[in-house]
This record gives C-alpha cells, sequence and structure tokens, in this order.
C-alpha cells in the first residue's frame, strides 16, 4: 500500500546531555556535546544585523546568573520528513509533525539581548532572570538544563523590528546546527507520537490554546507568521512538537517559550492518555488578548466554534500554558463560557494575581461558567530571594521594575518572577487554596 | 498543658432563651459565665477553655443601633480581654449573621481571633467573608449545632496559640478571599485532565478557584449643571511626564502621582510618557490627549459647557492592579478631588 504522505506520525530520537563544553568540533558523545564555537558562529552569524554574539555556557547548579533573557529553545532537528523543525523560519511552510526528528533532551538555546531603540508600554521587553542554582533556581526555568547561551548585540542603525527578526533566526538555526551533531547516530531511545484511532466511547478532548500576540515583542509565531490576525486553527499535537508555534513574547517574565510551546505539558499529558481514558482530538489555537469586548468575545465563540466542529465533548483551556495575563483574562474567560454553551465540557488552567499574601481578589474577570478551575498560584508569589552569584551572563545590570534603579547583575536579588515562573509552577504542580 | 483559653461568647436573645418580641428588642447586655449554647461549648472545649461571659443582644436591636451596640462590645472586649472572640453560630439567620459578622470584625481589629459560624447563603457570610473573617460553614438550622461548635473551638484555639491551619475546606470554614500557595505535586496539566475527565463522567471535583463575585459599582447619576461645576482628569493609563519623575512601575501599582496641567491647553507630545505596560502606547506617545483628552477637555471648558478644569492631573498605572490597592488608591484621590472641590471625574480608561 502507498504510504500516506499527509500523516501526522512522528518518531523522536532522544539523546540526553549532561555537559556542555566547547571543542574543535560540533560533536556528541554520550551525553556530552562538544561545541566549536567558531563553527556555531559561523551557522548564526548575521553581521548586517547582529554586531557580535557571545557565546556561554551554563549548567545546573553554577554559582551563575543569566539576564536579560529573551526565549528559549529545545535543540533539534529533522533527519527524516516532509518539512523541517520550526517549520517556515527555514523555507516553505510545509505541515510539519511527521517523519523524524533528533532531539538533545537536557540542553537549551537561550537567545539574551538588549533591543537598540527604546520601548516602552505593552511592547516592551520585561526582565528576565534565571539563577542556575540558589533557592530561586527551582522556580527559575532552564536552571535544571545545560544551556548555551547567545546574547546578541545589535548592530548600529538596526530597528528593533530587524533586530528581533534576526534573534529569531539565530536561535533556531543554533538550536537545529547543535542538533546536527547527532544526526548520523542512532538515537539511544525512539519516542513515537502519533493519534490512532480509539474506542469510540472514550471522550473527545480538545486543547483550546490561547496564544499571546499584541504586536512587536508581545507575540506568538505560527508557521513563521505572527498571529495577530488569525482566525482560529487546528494543530496536529505533533505540530507543536517540531516547533509550528514560535515565541516572540517578552513581556513578563512568566510568559510563553519556544521550548514550552514545544514541549506543552498538557500535550504529553492528553497524548499520555490517549486511548486509555480519553480520545485527544488535537489542539485548537486562537489569538488572546484581543483588543476590544466585541473582539473577546468573538474570539471565544470561534474558539469554541471550531472546537465544536471538530467533534470534541471536553475542552481544556490555557493559555500557552504560561499564564493568563491581564485584559487576556476577558479573552480567557469568553472562551470558557463559549465552549460550555457550545457543549463541551471545560476545564482550564490559570495563574492567579494580586499580592503575594493572597488577600487581594485574584481575577480580574471571570464568568459563571468557569466552575472547574486549575490553578498554578498566583505569578509573584513564592518567588525566593536570591544570594549573589559568581558569574553574569548577559549583561552587567538588572532592572526587574521601572519603578527602581538598575540593580548590579550578581548581586542579591529579590524578584517578583523568574524566568518561565508560570510554566514551572504548572510542572512543580503548585496550586493554590482558600486559606 | 496550656492555660485554659478564656472565651467571650455571643448569642442573639432567641439562643439565650428569650421568644417573642421581647427576643428581637433585647438591648445588648453582659453575663458572667456560659448561656445557651456557650454550655455546649464549655463541653466541648474541655480542659482548653472556659467561657467568660456571654454578650447577649436582639438581633432586631442590634440592626437598629448597631454603631451603638459595637461601642458597647468593644468596651468589652477591651475591659474582658478574651483570648478569643466566638459569636453565633448564626445558621442561616440573616440578621443574626450580620451581628455575628461585625462583631468578629471589631474583635479582630482589636487582635483578638474571631471566629463566628453561618450556613453558605447567611448575607453576613457575603458580607464579611471577603474581609477575611473566618467563618465556619455550618447546617442551615440549629440541628447542626454541636459540629459548627466543635470546628468553631478547634479553630479559635489554633489560631489563639499560633497553630497552622489547614485549608478552608479541611478546617470548614467558608472561603474568606484568601488565597495561599500549595504544592499538590501533580503537574497542573495531569490535574486539569483529570478534573476534564471527572466533569465529563459526571462525578464530583473541586475547582481549585472558586469564582468570586465582584461589587457591582452603579454609574453615578447625571449632572445637574455640569456649566457650574470643577471637573477633574483621572487616568490609569500611566502617562506621566517624561522621566518619570515619581517612579510609576509599569505594572501593580501601588501609589499614584499628580501632575500641574495649569496653563496647558494640550498634552505636547514628546513632554510625556506612558508607562503602563498593559497596552500599545505608541499613539499616547505620538499625541498624549489621545489617552487623556486635555484638548478636548480645555473645548469644553471655553465653550462654557463644563465650569473648570483642575489645574492637576491625577495618574496611577491600572495594569494588573490588585484590587485592594486600586481602591485604597481610588479613595485617596477621590479625598483629595472632595478637598479640592471638585464636582465631577472625567475618567478615561485605557
Amino acid at each position: 500500500m502507498e504510504p500516506d504522505r499527509g500523516a501526522f506520525n512522528l518518531e523522536v530520537g532522544v539523546f540526553p546531555l549532561q555537559r556542555l563544553v566547547f571543542a574543535s568540533q560540533t560533536h556528541y558523545q554520550n551525553g556530552t556535546l562538544g561545541i566549536n564555537r567558531a563553527a556555531l558562529l559561523n551557522a548564526i552569524a548575521e553581521p548586517r544585523v547582529i554586531a557580535d554574539i557571545e557565546i556561554h555556557l551554563a549548567h545546573p547548579g553554577e554559582s551563575c546568573r543569566i539576564v536579560h533573557v529573551l526565549d528559549a529553545v529545545p535543540l533539534m532537528v529533522k533527519v527524516e520528513g516532509r518539512s523541517t523543525v520550526f517549520p517556515g523560519f527555514f523555507g516553505s511552510a510545509i505541515p510539519a509533525g511527521e517523519g523524524r526528528n533528533h532531539r538533545i533532551r537536557g540542553a537549551s538555546v537561550l537567545v539574551c539581548g538588549t533591543f537598540p531603540d527604546p520601548t516602552s508600554g505593552a511592547l516592551s521587553p520585561a526582565e528576565v532572570i534565571i539563577d542556575m542554582s540558589g533557592p530561586a533556581a527551582p522556580y527559575c526555568a532552564f536552571s535544571d538544563t545545560a544551556n548555551i547561551v547567545l546574547v546578541c548585540h545589535p548592530a548600529p542603525r538596526i530597528s528593533n523590528a530587524e533586530f528581533d527578526a534576526a534573534l529569531h533566526r539565530a536561535k533556531l538555526k543554533a538550536a537545529v546546527y547543535l542538533a546536527r551533531a547527532t544526526t548520523s547516530i542512532e538515537p539511544p531511545e525512539l519516542e513515537r507520537y502519533h493519534l490512532p484511532a480509539v474506542d469510540a466511547m472514550l471522550p473527545r478532548i480538545v486543547y483550546v490554546n490561547l496564544l499571546h500576540q499584541q504586536g512587536l515583542m508581545a507575540q506568538t509565531f505560527l508557521y513563521a507568521m505572527h498571529t495577530q490576525g488569525l482566525e482560529p486553527t487546528i494543530l496536529h499535537p505533533n505540530e507543536m512538537l517540531d516547533g509550528a508555534l514560535v515565541n516572540g513574547n517578552y513581556r513578563a517574565p512568566g510568559r510563553g517559550i519556544t521550548s514550552a510551546h514545544c514541549d506543552n505539558s498538557l500535550v504529553r499529558e492528553l497524548y499520555r492518555r490517549h486511548g486509555d481514558d480519553l480520545n485527544f482530538l488535537g489542539v485548537v489555537v486562537g489569538r488572546g488578548w484581543q483588543d476590544t469586548q466585541f473582539l473577546k468575545e468573538r474570539q471565544g465563540w470561534m474558539m469554541a466554534r471550531v472546537a465544536r466542529l471538530m467533534g470534541a465533548q471536553v475542552a481544556i483551556v490555557s493559555a500557552d500554558m504560561s499564564g493568563t495575563g491581564g485584559n487576556n483574562t476577558i479573552d480567557f474567560m469568553q472562551t470558557i463560557k463559549a465552549c460550555e454553551h457550545m457543549g463541551l465540557r471545560t476545564v482550564a488552567i490559570l495563574q492567579e494575581a494580586g499580592n503575594p499574601d493572597g488577600t487581594d481578589p485574584t481575577l480580574v474577570d471571570y464568568v459563571p461558567e468557569a466552575d472547574a478551575l486549575v490553578s498554578v498560584g498566583g505569578v509573584g508569589w513564592h518567588a525566593p530571594a536570591a544570594p549573589a552569584v559568581d558569574r553574569v551572563i548577559g549583561g552587567l545590570t538588572v532592572q526587574p521594575s521601572i519603578a527602581q534603579d538598575a540593580l548590579d547583575a550578581s548581586g542579591p536579588l529579590q524578584v517578583e518572577s523568574w524566568y518561565g515562573a508560570i510554566w514551572k509552577r504548572s510542572e512543580l504542580g503548585l496550586s493554590a487554596e482558600d486559606a | 498543658m496550656a492555660e485554659p483559653l478564656r472565651v467571650l461568647h455571643y448569642i442573639n436573645a432567641f439562643f439565650g432563651g428569650l421568644g417573642g418580641e421581647e427576643e428581637a428588642h433585647t438591648a445588648v447586655s453582659l453575663q458572667d459565665g456560659a448561656l445557651g449554647p456557650g454550655r455546649l461549648l464549655e463541653q466541648i472545649l474541655a480542659d482548653e477553655g472556659q467561657v467568660i461571659a456571654t454578650i447577649m443582644c436582639g438581633d432586631g436591636y442590634f440592626s437598629e443601633h448597631e454603631e451603638a451596640v459595637v461601642a458597647q462590645v468593644q468596651g468589652y472586649l477591651r475591659d474582658l480581654k478574651p483570648d478569643i472572640f466566638l459569636a453565633g453560630p448564626a445558621f442561616r439567620s440573616g440578621r443574626y449573621g450580620l451581628a455575628c459578622g461585625r462583631l468578629c470584625l471589631e474583635a479582630e481589629r482589636l487582635g483578638i481571633p474571631a471566629i463566628t459560624g453561618m450556613h453558605e447563603e447567611n448575607p453576613g457570610g457575603d458580607l464579611y467573608r471577603p474581609q477575611h473573617l473566618y467563618i465556619i460553614a455550618t447546617a442551615a438550622s440549629a440541628v447542626g449545632m454541636q459540629p459548627a461548635l466543635q470546628r468553631m473551638a478547634a479553630l479559635a484555639i489554633k489560631r489563639r496559640r499560633g497553630l497552622p491551619l489547614g485549608s478552608a475546606a479541611e478546617e470548614g470554614f467558608l472561603p474568606r478571599a484568601v488565597r495561599r500557595t500549595v504544592r499538590t505535586g501533580i503537574p497542573a496539566a495531569a490535574r486539569a485532565v483529570a478534573m476534564a475527565l471527572k466533569k465529563w463522567h459526571g462525578e464530583p471535583y473541586t475547582s481549585e478557584l472558586t469564582v468570586e463575585t465582584f461589587e457591582v459599582i452603579p454609574p453615578p447619576p447625571p449632572l445637574s449643571d455640569p456649566s457650574k461645576m470643577l471637573f477633574a482628569l483621572v487616568t490609569e493609563s500611566g502617562l506621566v511626564p517624561r522621566g518619570n519623575p515619581d517612579r510609576l512601575p509599569s505594572a501593580t501599582a501601588t501609589h499614584w502621582a499628580k501632575y500641574s496641567i495649569a496653563g496647558m491647553d494640550r498634552l505636547v507630545p514628546g513632554e510625556w510618557d506612558g508607562v503602563h505596560g498593559g497596552y500599545d502606547n505608541s499613539a499616547a506617545l505620538q499625541n498624549p490627549n489621545r489617552v487623556v483628552p486635555l484638548d478636548a477637555v480645555r473645548a469644553l471648558e471655553r465653550e462654557g459647557m463644563i465650569g473648570q478644569l483642575l489645574d492637576e492631573l491625577f495618574v496611577t498605572v491600572g495594569n494588573l492592579g490588585s484590587l485592594n490597592a486600586m481602591k485604597r488608591i481610588g479613595a485617596e484621590i477621590a479625598n483629595t478631588l472632595v478637598q479640592r472641590g471638585v464636582g465631577a471625574v472625567i475618567l478615561p480608561a485605557t
């Protein structure tokens, strides 16, 4: 029989990683990745836009702090299949989620930088910090992976938009370049991802995912295109594993991350239970953070409509597994409401706001239909203070709040939230209760 | 064994054994020792505590003389210095619940741990739960007296002795608008899928966050004569003079600032910055009047549509603002406006 060329069957060869070293050639062996710094630089260089790229390595447990972090990307490459990983960023936007990937697990590419032109308001990067050890480390995403950190400096007279576009190319190329060290090696582990037909009696579940999109520096890419005008659409979960969603959002430190899209824990959980006690139909993605009440309500209905037309009976709603945000709480609640009204039993994962002692109302909006909520707690709650560190990557000072002066980046720090705080909290199983 | 705790108990006249008209209109009184349900309370407390005195008041009397009763009870609390204050339980009785809630709040303000008990539909709960009062959930009527008093006593003892408290569900109190971080040990994704399957199968599940209803703020009545009123511009848009002299943050503001707009016909681009982190402020920077419409208000002033505009602009940042902080900021700004004789406010939102 002819193979089904349109299927979404993905194999991921997994290469565990414990150690990164600079070496004369880029080479993976037994959990160690040697990196030829010059070859990596050559693979990602864009001297017209990025004047200089520093490359640093940071391992879990080091007295090391990484600042001005913009995004994190898993090390992966397509070794066989119709598309590339991060589809659309490397040529045509061919449907991904098929073929075979190699993935170096336990490592991340981090990109750090400061934009050339001043920014303020929503379209402005927030200060983002990772401590690789100490009391804050458990609450920092990527404190538990070995990190290749690209610190990028813009060329003169380059706009923020040009610099941003180059940063996306650089981080994704670096991730692919490094994973290529495994292409000729048989993977020690092979994971298979596909969604076979299952018992028709199992409840049909969709993941309804609101993406952060407001403009430059506050956006999410779908197949390399920002999601500003996106009408809700469907993704096979394998497309997410393949990097169909790439983060370009630099707002609050708790925000979305490319690695979190690729490793979305809800996708993994639904995959794990597919055929056992549920039927995972796929992911509905659409833009959150709509601009008006009319558009927020419309978006809710459009998301629910797509979910229903997919045949879903149950919906789990989250915003990137990262954060429902402030104004997006309205989009979020409208989506829950619409899903319930379209006949879907709906559960939603959200974060709470308010002061650290928990005495503030923690949501800015609600609907009575939101009667099954999973909380990851408050984003600013339980964020331990950090002592001084020996080494800082990414800058000399940090400014966690514009209401304060910049601080010495290596000194003791107390910040409201560390990098990937909401994602990390959801993975750690933090919640909140009435007390 | 720790010293027995000295308990002051509040009950209404009905539970004090009075009936009819007498019940409702009995004035507040204090008597030594336990009375009515207080006797059962003492049995429950056993060696842990003793009801030193009982305050009794008719529910009707309380509602008609609330402030006077409160003043008197404050006096009892100051004189007797009880270790804990228990009120009720009020079950579903609304007026009793309102009295218990108010008096517990007063005791808490004096630093005395206070606990009451109510059915979840008691209006006293709606009023006092958001003020973080501990209210044990009870049955609708006095058939639930024993378990209610047991939980009230247990919680009061724990609080007084500084022992760690469980969740609202574990201790048996109604959610009181206080949230605490906990470790479930299970990732959010796994909890969500488990909850979704329970919801689908019609099995009981517990939402991790019960949505609280918000206070409804009715629109104010129309102005009688705007042409004779002093107006003010107040904004949460974070529009500040360039350089952000008062260091307003981009989110979760806890303070506000005011800036002179005396003699300005409009806000001049380049002189203002938008520090609010929740909206794309590029249009605001190009023309700050589109966020704070000084130009349009000045035109109304010239045309005589409005009396006069106050010379100061009041600014905070609404982005991710805590409701409590925003209430305080709003009240502080409003007090200032009242002192300046302002009669109407234009509040452009972002």
